[in-house]
């Protein structure tokens, strides 16, 4: 098969691969600006510390909650979004930290994250298509899974 | 003797944070961090990925599937089209929690059976979601139904 061309893959898109590229540049950049940012730094060592039950938890009181962020100076800049999420292929993740592409480029890629899991053996989640492109578990029947140590990849959505 | 035992686990305890601290380092170095969201960025913005990827978004406007999704979005058929795709690559369907509604039940109910028939609400909508870098921070990006 004779590989697309950029210019057949983006016909029709009001921009160019070196737009979208730039785009997705500028804000990855602004979420490294933020996670890279010593309170942010100091943050993760604290989530670190504890036990790997327990950071669901931490997550839920502390990146989810403005007061507990701004007690430890983490101040999370405009259009910087911190969610909990969850992932067909169940790997065990706590939290991301995205950001909205500008909607002109909406209809490709949306957003950019940096995604924050608790830890997993990279061979222990699967790339197979069947495991991938199940239905997710909600986050928040993740996160007290994973607080309560069972398996994820066990979980069912129905 | 106990005084002895305490200082000895104290130490411990101070190393295994220094560790813990030189990971929580590396993991958040701004270089290395770059580095892997540009390459991740290389890999979703080749013409194969954009093609899929728009093709996946239309499809999901419409009510797509997780069948269908990963009939277009599968790692096998992206490289059967053409897109060079790094071993450590993950690509699979990913739902986002509502922030922005307020939405957050409690974290604590009774049961996860009770939390599984109570949930439904919170989450957006599910998308696709391609990720590269190591394990436990990496670089993702996605697109939504």
């Amino acid at each position: 098969m004779n590989p697309l061309s950029i210019a057949d893959a983006f016909a029709g898109l009001a921009y160019s691969q070196a737009d979208l590229q730039r785009q997705m540049r500028i804000h990855y950049d602004k979420i490294l600006d933020f996670i890279t940012s010593p309170p942010f730094v100091s943050l993760m060592e604290e989530m670190s510390y504890i036990s790997h039950l327990d950071r669901p938890q931490f997550v839920h009181d502390v990146l989810l909650n403005d007061a507990a962020l701004r007690e430890r100076s983490v101040e999370v800049p405009s259009g910087i979004l911190i969610q909990r999420s969850a992932f067909g292929d169940r790997r065990p993740t706590l939290f991301a930290v995205k950001h909205f592409l500008p909607a002109e480029f909406s209809n490709v890629w949306q957003n950019v994250n940096i995604t924050f899991d608790n830890e997993y053996l990279d061979g222990e989640i699967s790339r197979n298509r069947d495991v991938c492109w199940r239905a997710p578990l909600s986050p928040e029947l993740q996160a007290l899974a994973m607080s309560e140590g069972r398996e994820l990849a066990e979980l069912q959505t129905s | 003797m106990a005084d002895l035992e305490a200082e000895r686990r104290l130490s411990l305890k101070m190393e295994e944070l220094d560790r813990e601290r030189l990971v929580v380092k590396h993991q958040l170095d701004r270089e290395r961090l770059t580095k892997i969201t540009g390459n991740l960025i290389d890999t979703i913005t080749s013409p194969a990925f954009v093609e899929r990827m728009r093709a996946f978004r239309q499809r999901a406007a419409g009510g797509a599937s997780f069948s269908e999704a990963g009939d277009l979005m599968s790692l096998e058929n992206l490289r059967a089209a053409g897109a060079e795709i790094p071993d450590d690559f993950r690509l699979t369907s990913r739902v986002f929690e509502d922030r922005e509604a307020g939405f957050r039940v409690e974290f604590k109910p009774p049961s996860i059976d009770d939390l599984r028939a109570s949930t439904g609400g919170g989450v957006v909508a599910w998308g696709a979601c391609a990720g590269g870098g190591a394990a436990t921070v990496c670089g993702c990006a996605g697109g939504s139904t």
